[in-house]
C-alpha cells in the first residue's frame, strides 16, 4: 500500500514503530497532490513549504502529540491564522485572519499538519462546491460529476489520497452529503460539541464543525481533538469530552435500529434503496433489532431549514460592507453606494439569492408567516426525534436519495438542488449528532453512503455503531475498489 | 401559486444593500417565487401552543467575570484587512 492510501490509525503506528518519518509523510501527500490536483481541483490554498518544514522540526523533536506528522486539510471556512481564508468566495479573497479558528487550533496543538484550505462551495451555500468562485471540485470517482457540498474539496481530497482527513462544516448536510458521494466518513457531531469560534459564520443556531475521513476509527480520533467546551464560544455547552474511540469494539447485540417509514419514496434511488435495505439486514446480522417508527414531519424538514438558514444568513452576511476586511469596491458615490456595489461585486449568485430569501421572510408582514412557523415547525420536528429516541437506540438512514450526480446537472433549478437534503437537514435541525459511512457501490461505481442519527452527545454509541459496520462489510467486493484518477 | 412583484425584489435588495441588475432582479424573481411557493407548504400545520426554537443547546446566559485579558491578537494584523487606513483607524466614507 501506499503511504497516501493509509488511514491516521495506521499511519500513526508507523511514526511510532519509527517505519516511517513525518518528513516522508508529508513529502508523499504533497507529492499525490502534484499528481492528481490538477483534475481534482479540491484546494484553494496549499501550504507545501510550511508543511514539510513542520514536520521536519517535529521529526527533529520526536514531537509528542495524538495526531503529530499527520496530514489534514482544513475547509476554507475556518480562519487559519496569518493564512488566507476565502470561504470560497470572491469576497474574502485577500483575507487573512489575524487567529486561528478554535478547531484550527487544537488540531494544530495535536501535530496534525495543515496542507492547505479546501475548496467549498462559497459560504457553505451548496450541495455540490458548484458555487465555488475557485472552481469546481471534481469527484475522484467519476471526474464529470460533483463531490457533494458544500465541503467537497474536504471529501474530495480525503477520497483522492491527498490529505487522511480534513475538517469540513455541517449545516445542512455539508459533511454528510461529499463524504457520502466521494466514499468517506463524515461525521456531524452534536450542535455545541465543537467549538465555531473561527468558523466563518452561515446558520449560527445550525452550524457545526467535524471530521471527514477514511475510516470511522480516524473519525472517533480526530473528534477526540476538536471537540470542548471554549470560553470563546458560549454556545458549547460543558458536557465532558469522553474518548470516542473507547465504546468501538464494543458489540452492538441489542441495539435497537429505528427505521423511519417516511424515509421511503422521497426520490429515493433504487439503487441507494437497495444498499440502505442491505444494511439494515447486516445490522440485524450484527445483532440490532429494526424498529419501524415515524418521524411525521420529516416532509417540512426541507421548508423549515431554508427558511430558517437563509434568515440567519442574511443576517450573519450583513457584515461583508467592505470595510474591516474583504473585498470592497473601487469606486462608489457615498457610503450607501460603496455598500451596495462592494456587497454585489463581491457577493456569487447563491449568496445573492439566500440573503433576499432570509431578508424576505424575516421582513415585516411576512416574519410570522415564515420564520416565526419555521421556528416553531422546528421544535416539532426536534421532538419527533426525541420521541424516536425513547424507543430506539439509533436511527439508520439514507445520506442522499442519489449517488453522485454530474456537474452541471442541478445549477438550472435551485429548488431541485434544495429538495435532495431532505434526509440529511433534519440531524441539524434536532441539533443531534450524525455520522455518514460507505455502504456500497453503485452499478456505475460511485459510493453510495448510510447515515445513523443519535441522541444529543451520543458520538461515541454512533461511531460504534458505524465501527462494527465497517468491521463487518470489511471484505466486501466494493471495498477493494478504488478511484482511478 | 406565491406571486412576488419585482418591486419587492428590488426592495429585498435594497433593504440588503446588494445591487441588482434589470436582467439578475428578473433572474431571482422567479426562482424566489419558486422557492417561496415551496415554503407554502408550512401553510396548513397547525402549531398553535408550540413554542419556537431558537437554539437547541438549552444554554442562557453564559457569563465571565469583567476582567480585561490580553488579547493575542495583534492591532496591526487585523488593519492589515482594512483597505483604507488612517492613524491607526479604519477609516469610512461620510455617514452623516
Amino acid at each position: 500500500m501506499e503511504i497516501t492510501d493509509l488511514s491516521v490509525g495506521v499511519l500513526l503506528e508507523k511514526i511510532a514503530n519509527r517505519d516511517i518519518s513525518r518528513r516522508e509523510i508529508v513529502k508523499a501527500y504533497l507529492a499525490r497532490i502534484e499528481k492528481v490536483e490538477g483534475k481534482i481541483n479540491s484546494f484553494v490554498s496549499i501550504f507545501a513549504e510550511d508543511a514539510l518544514r513542520i514536520a521536519t522540526d517535529q521529526d527533529k523533536k520526536n514531537k509528542k502529540g495524538v495526531l503529530s506528522g499527520i496530514p489534514c486539510g482544513i475547509k476554507d471556512v475556518l480562519c487559519t491564522a496569518g493564512k488566507r481564508t476565502t470561504a470560497s468566495s470572491h469576497m474574502l479573497d485577500s483575507f487573512i485572519p489575524p487567529y486561528n479558528a478554535t478547531v484550527v487550533e487544537k488540531v494544530i496543538d495535536s501535530g496534525a499538519i495543515v496542507l492547505g484550505k479546501n475548496n467549498c462551495d462559497a459560504w457553505a451555500h451548496g450541495a455540490s462546491t458548484e458555487n465555488s468562485d475557485y472552481g469546481v471540485t471534481h469527484n475522484p470517482w467519476d471526474l464529470s460529476r460533483v463531490p457533494g457540498g458544500s465541503s467537497g474539496g474536504s471529501a474530495a481530497s480525503v477520497a483522492a489520497g491527498e490529505v487522511p482527513f480534513s475538517i469540513g462544516s455541517d449545516t445542512g448536510g455539508s459533511i454528510r452529503q461529499p463524504a457520502g458521494f466521494c466514499g468517506a466518513v463524515g461525521l456531524k457531531p452534536t450542535y455545541g460539541r465543537v467549538s465555531r469560534y473561527g468558523l466563518v459564520a452561515m446558520a449560527s443556531s445550525l452550524d457545526v464543525v467535524g471530521p471527514i475521513t477514511r475510516d470511522v476509527y480516524d473519525a472517533a480520533l480526530v473528534l477526540n481533538i476538536m471537540a470542548g467546551a471554549d470560553p470563546l464560544d458560549s454556545t458549547t455547552p460543558a458536557q465532558k469530552v469522553p474518548d470516542h474511540t473507547k465504546e468501538l469494539e464494543c458489540s452492538i447485540k441489542g441495539k435497537k435500529i429505528g427505521l423511519p417509514k417516511e424515509y421511503f419514496g422521497l426520490g429515493l434511488d433504487k439503487e441507494v434503496e437497495k444498499i440502505y435495505r442491505d444494511s439494515l439486514n447486516k445490522f440485524e446480522k450484527l445483532g440490532g433489532e429494526v424498529i419501524e417508527i415515524s418521524l411525521p414531519h420529516t416532509e417540512y424538514g426541507i421548508a423549515v431549514y431554508y427558511i430558517i438558514q437563509t434568515a440567519e444568513v442574511s443576517s450573519n452576511l450583513g457584515r461583508y460592507d467592505g470595510i474591516k476586511y474583504g473585498y470592497s469596491a473601487e469606486t462608489s458615490r457615498d457610503l450607501i453606494d460603496f455598500y451596495f456595489k462592494t456587497r454585489d461585486e463581491g457577493f456569487g449568485a447563491e449568496a445573492k439569492r439566500r440573503i433576499m430569501l432570509g431578508t424576505y421572510v424575516l421582513s415585516s408582514g411576512y416574519y410570522d408567516q415564515y420564520y416565526s412557523k419555521a421556528q416553531k415547525v422546528r421544535t416539532l420536528i426536534a421532538k419527533d426525534f426525541v420521541k424516536a429516541f425513547e424507543k430506539v437506540d439509533f436511527i439508520l438512514s439514507p445520506v442522499s436519495p442519489t449517488p453522485a450526480f454530474k456537474i452541471g446537472e442541478k445549477t438550472s433549478d435551485p429548488l431541485s438542488m434544495y429538495l435532495a437534503d431532505i434526509y440529511t437537514v433534519q440531524a441539524n435541525l434536532a441539533g443531534i449528532p450524525a455520522i455518514s459511512f460507505p455502504a456500497g457501490m453503485s452499478e456505475e461505481r460511485l459510493p453510495v453512503g448510510i447515515q445513523v442519527m443519535g441522541p444529543q452527545f451520543s458520538e461515541s454509541m454512533l461511531l460504534n455503531v458505524a465501527y462494527q459496520f465497517e468491521q463487518e462489510t470489511k471484505n466486501e467486493a466494493w471495498r477493494k475498489i478504488k478511484p482511478e484518477i | 401559486m406565491k406571486k412576488i412583484s419585482t418591486k419587492e425584489i428590488e426592495y429585498l435588495a435594497e433593504l440588503s444593500r446588494v445591487g441588482l441588475t434589470g436582467d439578475e432582479i428578473e433572474k431571482y424573481k422567479s426562482e424566489i417565487e419558486n422557492i417561496l411557493n415551496y415554503f407554502q407548504k408550512l401553510e396548513g400545520l397547525d402549531v398553535d401552543g408550540i413554542s419556537p426554537t431558537a437554539q437547541v443547546t438549552g444554554l442562557e446566559n453564559i457569563l465571565r467575570c469583567d476582567e480585561i485579558k490580553k488579547s493575542d491578537v495583534l492591532r496591526d494584523e487585523i488593519l492589515n484587512n482594512a483597505k483604507s487606513k488612517e492613524n491607526g483607524f479604519i477609516k469610512v466614507k461620510t455617514i452623516l
